[in-house]
């Protein structure tokens, strides 16, 4: 389980870098301010399913994290770790929607909408490019993935691969250019609502699922533990870390994609491009 | 002292405040603004997220009422101040048990975010979907100050829309300060647009322009982010096409012909024009027209396109005379 608290500690830690580029208050202060915030609701909200959108999304963050192998170990022990993976962020899909909708609140529900819009935009480039890393080691097992790249990292020769699976990345955890779904054009989106508790417990989660998805990259494209000198563990943790940073720095440095120009994309550009890699992986695989 | 008394002691010490702005607010607004900087807190980007309300300028009673109904639905601990009041805000006296009473509304809710009523129409797919009514300001982030926009939405698109002036009046704050103006309009413009770094950079050099300091080299660096930008280009490309007929009928400046990026694009170079010290464009902006352009040109948009719409045109509306 120490994976999984780990991953607890990068999450704040990402939220921190965060509060230091936005020149704001850290995460502790900002936490404590939420907390003592009083409850009140939107007239005939469905609370119920608000809150279990907010709790749902650290929860998915969490299970997922049992799955991220550092070094050669994780907390669960699965051959199927791509698998589990990619259903636990979905399960952000349904935290989302369900946090939009329980409001009764427009903007939170075009918050919402936006969500759906963005996953059917993402989702698919995002499971090619998984499924890549694992066509060439011939398993579904992280640990496997991350032990399979001893010569060269997946990312350097797939690099189409790569490149979508940090895009999607940002995209599942609606975050920097993706984070139209919690937009301060509208207000806050999705979280406009969220009593600050719950408020606290649902951005948790996304810094979570940030981590995660941070740290599923090292053993998917940078050669999971591998390196000189240090230990494996080290090695994964000092890689997800830089990721980490760069998805968190990425944040602010640009605008906000809007998905009615980037489902087209999405689908007109990624999809081919990481199915093209896809097939010249396969023909070298199988080579 | 219990444990709630220290953690609201510790987050005491930087609140969140949702800043709305009166249309003679935008020198407060910019005051606020530079404040919350120096002491590095954030605003809220909206109401329900905290429980601290600057309110700037001098509401008239359309506005004041609007604020109003905002401030009754905040979460407490709350304290409404003054724009000069950021070191002295004292949080109404919530008893322990608000904490924990779960939920009971307090108030009405803010008028930006109440669903309210639907009703049922075709859409521009000929589905039968719910319409939805939805206000757009007056009380919102990086809105124009005294604006209200009513939309009739089906999923986020707009159906129809009618542009409101809730407040009016007092006397541009621009008047002469054309580089400003526009670093202003560009910052809310990037934060709308979700680009938060660049949007506190145009911010920074508004301030700095307004006092004095020399910005030119900051602001060509500033101008090639923005211009550079794919992305952002990509976004604002084609988005609020305002034919040139426009110019005749409804009598805006032809400024405003074109789409949301050619706006942009105007605007830098407008900044960079007047920051070399020439040719400030001729006349003031016929603040009231651009708001009378507004329903048509947000009409088929969706709501992110709308915002950026509105953010694009600007409209001071305390250059436009007050109407009884």
């Amino acid at each position: 389980m120490l994976e999984v608290v780990v991953l607890g500690v990068l999450a704040v830690a990402a939220a921190s870098l965060d509060a230091v580029l936005a020149g704001g208050p850290g995460p502790f202060r900002e936490a404590a301010r939420l907390l003592v915030l009083e409850r009140r609701t939107t007239p005939q909200a469905d609370r119920l399913l608000a809150r279990i959108g907010a709790i749902a999304l650290p929860l998915a963050a969490a299970l997922a994290a049992l799955v991220v192998p550092f070094g050669g170990h994780a907390a669960l022990d699965t051959r199927v770790g791509v698998v589990w993976f990619n259903a636990m962020e979905v399960v952000g899909w349904a935290a989302v929607w369900l946090v939009g909708w329980g409001a009764n609140s427009a903007f939170a529900l075009v918050g919402g909408y936006r969500f759906i819009a963005q996953g059917l935009a993402y989702e698919l480039p995002h499971m090619f490019a998984l499924i890549t890393a694992a066509l060439a080691a011939h398993s579904l097992d992280l640990r496997a993935i991350g032990a399979a790249q001893g010569g060269l990292w997946f990312g350097v020769w797939m690099p189409v691969a790569f490149a979508v699976y940090l895009v999607s990345a940002l995209a599942m955890a609606f975050w920097g250019p993706f984070g139209a779904p919690l937009g301060a054009d509208i207000a806050g989106g999705a979280a406009l609502e969220l009593p600050g508790p719950d408020r606290l417990v649902f951005l948790a989660g996304r810094y979570g699922l940030l981590a995660v998805a941070s740290a599923v990259a090292v053993p998917l494209f940078l050669g999971g533990g591998g390196g000189p000198v240090l230990p494996a563990w080290l090695w994964s943790l000092v890689k997800t870390c830089a990721v980490l940073a760069l998805l968190v720095w990425a944040r602010r440095r640009l605008p906000v994609l809007r998905m009615d120009r980037f489902v087209q994309a999405a689908w007109v550009v990624l999809i081919p491009a990481v199915l093209l890699q896809m097939l010249v992986v396969a023909v070298v695989v199988v080579d | 002292m219990g444990l709630r008394e220290r953690l609201r002691g510790f987050a005491a010490r930087s609140p969140r405040p949702f800043v709305v702005s009166a249309a003679d607010g935008t020198g407060d607004r910019l005051a606020v603004e530079a404040g919350l900087r120096a002491r590095r807190w954030r605003p809220a980007v909206s109401p329900a997220e905290t429980g601290v309300l600057v309110v700037c300028g001098h509401p008239g009673e359309a506005l004041a009422e609007a604020i109003d109904v905002v401030w009754s639905a905040m979460p407490g601990p709350r304290a409404r101040i003054r724009p000069d009041e950021l070191d002295g805000i004292e949080p109404d006296g919530l008893e322990s048990d608000g904490l924990e009473s779960d939920g009971a509304p307090r108030g009405a809710a803010s008028p930006s975010d109440d669903v309210g009523m639907a009703d049922r129409a075709d859409d521009r797919d000929g589905l039968r979907l719910d319409v939805l009514h939805v206000p757009l300001g007056p009380v919102l982030a990086d809105w124009p100050a005294g604006l209200r926009l009513d939309l009739a939405l089906q999923g986020d698109v707009v159906q129809s829309a009618e542009a409101v002036i809730v407040d009016a009046g007092g006397g541009s704050f621009w008047a002469g300060r054309e580089a400003a103006r526009r670093l202003d309009g560009a910052a809310r413009f990037l934060r709308v647009a979700g680009w938060a770094d660049a949007a506190r950079r145009a911010a920074v050099l508004r301030d700095d322009v307004l006092d004095g300091r020399p910005v030119r080299d900051r602001f060509e660096a500033l101008e090639r982010t923005v211009r550079r930008s794919r992305l952002l280009r990509w976004m604002t490309r084609g988005v609020g096409n305002l034919a040139p007929d426009a110019v005749e009928r409804h009598g805006v400046p032809a400024w405003c012909v074109g789409d949301v990026a050619g706006r942009l694009d105007g605007w830098l170079r407008e900044i960079g024009a007047a920051l070399d010290g020439g040719g400030t464009p001729g006349g003031h902006d016929r603040d009231e027209a651009l708001v009378s352009v507004l329903p048509e040109l947000v009409t088929g948009a969706d709501l992110g396109q709308a915002r950026l719409i509105v953010a694009s045109l600007d409209p001071d509306l305390a250059a436009v005379t007050a109407r009884a």
